[in-house]
This record gives C-alpha cells, structure tokens and sequence, in this order.
C-alpha cells in the first residue's frame, strides 16, 4: 500500500456516517453509499488493501453527481477527482483498529484512482425507496419542469386509478368546458396522499435534477407506461390522428354530448378506433375504462387526453433532455 | 456444511434455492491457487466486507462466488477493473476452472451474468479440483 503516514490524523471525523446502499458488490461492498445526519451523501470507496488492513476512500458526493454516477453518465474517476471538498479521507480498517488519513485531492495517490471509463452500470441499481429521480441540462425553464412534474403526476394518477379495483369509474366527471381539467383533478382526489406523487426537490441548475416522491410500484407503473408508449409511437399516433380527424369529420366536437355519443356509436370506423388506442396504451385499465363512463366516446376523449400526456413525457426522454433515474429505458428495445 | 456455526446464525442459510447439483464453474482467484482461493470473502476479509452498518447480505459472504459462463466471469472481472485499479489485490486476478460435483455442497440459482453462490459442503477441498486457466488483470 501507499505510503501515506505524513497525512495521518489522529480521529476519524465521519464516524457517525449511516449505511445506505452498496452501489459496487462483488463478494462484499466496493462502493457504498453512506449518509450523515443532515442527509449530505459520501462514498466509500475499497482502494487497496494489505494483508492485515483494508484501505477506503470517504468522499463527499453532490446529489446531481450521485444521480449521474449511477445512471452511468459520470466516471467514478470524475466524481473523486471533483468532489466537493479540498481534501478526502482514506482510512485503514482491520477489524478493530482504523488509521485515518486527510489527503489532499491533488495528493490522491494515482493508483487509487480508476480508470477514465469507470462508470456504473443503472441496471446494477437499487433506487431510493419512493422516489422517483429525473436529471436534466441546459435550457429548462421552471414552467417547463413544472409541465413536466405536472404530466407526470396526471399519468401516475391516471394509472393509480384505473388499476384500482375499488374505485368505480362512473362517479369520474367528463364535463363540458375544461372536461381534461375536471377529470384529472377528480383523478387526483382518489389517490391517497401517502401515495400519490409529491415534488420532493428540484435542484434547478444546470446540471439539474428534481425528485417526485410517489409509491415506487406505481411510478414503476407510470414509466413503463411511458416506455411502451416509446416502443408503438408510430402506430399509437397513427390510430390517434386517424381518429382525431375522424371525430372532426364528423363534427362530433360541436354536437351535444348526447348526439356525438350516438353518432359515435353508429360509426363503425369510430368504434374500431377507439378500441385500437385503447389496447396499443392500457392494459388492466381497460375494463375500468369500459366499465364506467357514460359511452365509447367520453372514454375516446379520456384514452386521448391521456396519450397526449404519454406524448409530452415521451418527447422529453426521447430526446434525452430528461433522463429518469431507472434501467427501465437503457434497453434496445425501444 | 462447511462454516456450519456461522450459518446457524444466520436465519434461512444456505437460501432454500440452493441445491446440490454438478457444474462446470469459473472463478475468480489469486495465483497461485490454495486453500485461501476457495475461502468466503466473510472468512478471508471480515473487515472489508463488514462495513458499518451494511446490509442484510452476510449469508452470501459465508458463500463461494463462481460463473457457469467463461465469458461473463472475464466480463465481469474487466468491469470491475476498471471500476477499481487494485481489484486484483484483494479477490485475485486470474481465472480458475474445475467441476463442482453435488456432494461439493449448494448452489444458488445462476443470475443474469451468470453468477451464483456456492455454500460449500463440511469436507470438500476445491483447491485440487480447480485450476488456472486464464490471467485476467491488466495489472
């Protein structure tokens, strides 16, 4: 091991640091997440190791760094090399006894120090319990992070419901003027605040990041939801405008509700539509779907509005300007 | 099984999954090969797999880690080297190849890249039965 006694000191301030998760395992950690009473994150990282002690670097971690470090868009390198202090401590451990070291970050012995291309891999992560993390650069503006917020938890709401049995669709509004508006915010009175999605923090910067804190297995819901609306794009937004045009072709916007529900009915091509989009976006919502609301062409209302806001969610992964924390969308298959 | 004491104080170790079954299997180790090679990281280096406070994954540090797939051990061990320059200095940088036969002891159900634990029986010596093939690290 490095010789590193001119750094030694005589305690180890971060003895108080709580485990969190193992980002590196492999027959035991190699990389581990730890937080401090004020919630500031550090990395442990192995380092070397002689045959009575095992050498680690503790360093602290900005959350928009430790975001990208799992996602795999920082190097562990980079997040060592610019860590947020002057100095890191690297400490020895055997069983009982620990030697720490405050080293420099110019004074970090080179060996210690991975590789250009040693980045994590985002299928190789655990993530937060209940929080659902996105990162971004460059041009967002704060309406656009709250439009993204806000579609966000219309879809987790949207998806919330319609997979829950116990709540019964017909009691949903789909009203005149602003019906999109009514209907989502009904939406939202159904789902209970422990679960539904808050905003937790937005660090609004470039590099930037906000986390939504919302049950993880409807999140997980929400973003395959997003995903398979990525994979059948072409198709969903074919079937969405030929029933678009559709319904205006034959004026059903301007008729009362009750004719353009008939007139819908009696339309064969309106029918077929309706339940091409219906399959391409739900899955278990479709029996909630046609099991309340009063007919086929309220429920093509409510399937479109919830495409559009699959769309501009999409549109902002798509592109990449938004990156959701998660390997849902690190596979070639979309 | 071998470590018996320190299974026992672990609830459901060995996993219920595991099973005694014969394979092929690579694993990750020093040259030259001993007895240390087939030592569980728990028993060979408690206090760089103990850390404070860390997770409920003690049973699988009393296990052997090994590979059915050639490719994915050398996958992962290249993963890991570039995560980690010194990774060779503490689970080795060479590639070892022998069959576990079903009295050898237990086996986890393969992930993924093919990895799985391997809780060895009371009397089995791996160290004869394995050899190295391949030098792995860089380094």
């Amino acid at each position: 091991m490095e010789n590193l006694d001119r750094f030694k000191v005589t305690k180890f301030p971060l003895s108080e640091l709580e485990w969190s998760k193992d980002l590196i395992y492999f027959e035991g950690p190699l990389l581990s997440e730890y937080r401090s009473r004020n919630n500031t994150v550090y990395l442990k990282y192995w380092c070397d190791c002689n045959e009575n002690h095992n050498r680690w670097l503790y360093f602290k971690i900005q959350e928009q760094d430790r975001l990208r470090l799992v996602l795999g868009e920082k190097s562990i390198k980079e997040v060592i090399v610019n860590q947020p202090d002057s100095f890191l401590f690297i400490v020895d451990e055997d069983e009982v006894t620990l030697e720490t070291y405050m080293v420099g970050n110019d004074e970090i012995p080179k060996s210690y120090i991975p590789s250009d291309d040693s980045f994590l891999d985002i299928s190789e992560y655990i993530g937060d319990t209940n929080i659902t993390s996105m990162v971004f650069e460059d041009e967002w503006n704060i309406d656009l992070l709250k439009e993204l917020f806000k579609k966000f938890k219309q879809v987790f709401d949207f998806i919330y419901v319609s997979n829950n049995k116990s709540i019964n669709s017909t009691t949903l509004p789909w009203l005149g003027g602003f019906s999109s508006v009514h209907f989502y915010n009904t939406l939202a009175s159904y789902v209970p605040r422990d679960k539904g999605c808050k905003l937790e923090a937005i660090y609004y910067a470039s590099p930037g990041y906000m986390k939504v804190k919302c049950e993880t297995a409807n999140s997980d819901l929400t973003l395959h939801a997003i995903k398979k609306y990525l994979q059948n794009e072409s198709t969903i937004s074919e079937v969405y405008s030929e029933l678009y045009y559709r319904i205006s072709d034959l004026g059903l916007n301007q008729k009362l509700t009750k004719d353009a529900a008939l007139a819908f009915y009696s339309d064969n091509d309106c029918k077929r539509l309706y339940k091409e989009l219906s399959a391409l976006l739900l899955n278990d919502g479709i029996d909630w779907l046609d099991g309340g609301f009063d007919n086929d062409f309220v429920r093509s209302k409510i399937i479109m509005a919830h495409l559009r806001r699959l769309k501009t969610l999409s549109s902002f992964i798509r592109d990449g300007s938004v990156r959701v924390v998660d390997d849902i969308f690190f596979f070639d298959d979309i | 099984m071998k470590y018996q004491k320190d299974l026992d104080e672990i609830p459901s170790c060995p996993p219920q999954n595991a099973q005694s079954k014969s394979t092929e299997a690579y694993r990750i180790v020093h040259d030259p090969l001993c007895c240390k090679s087939f030592m569980p990281p728990g028993k060979i280096s408690p206090s760089r797999v103990k850390n404070k406070n860390s997770g409920s994954q003690n049973c699988s540090l009393l296990a052997l880690s090994f590979f059915t797939n050639e490719q994915e051990a050398i996958r992962h061990y290249k993963a890991l080297e570039k995560k980690i320059n010194n990774i060779h200095k503490t689970i080795g940088g060479y590639l070892a190849f022998g069959k576990l036969s079903a009295n050898d002891g237990l086996q986890t159900p393969p992930g993924r890249n093919t990895h799985f634990d391997f809780y060895e029986s009371k009397n089995t010596q791996l160290d004869s039965k394995f050899k190295i093939t391949k030098k792995m690290s860089e380094r």
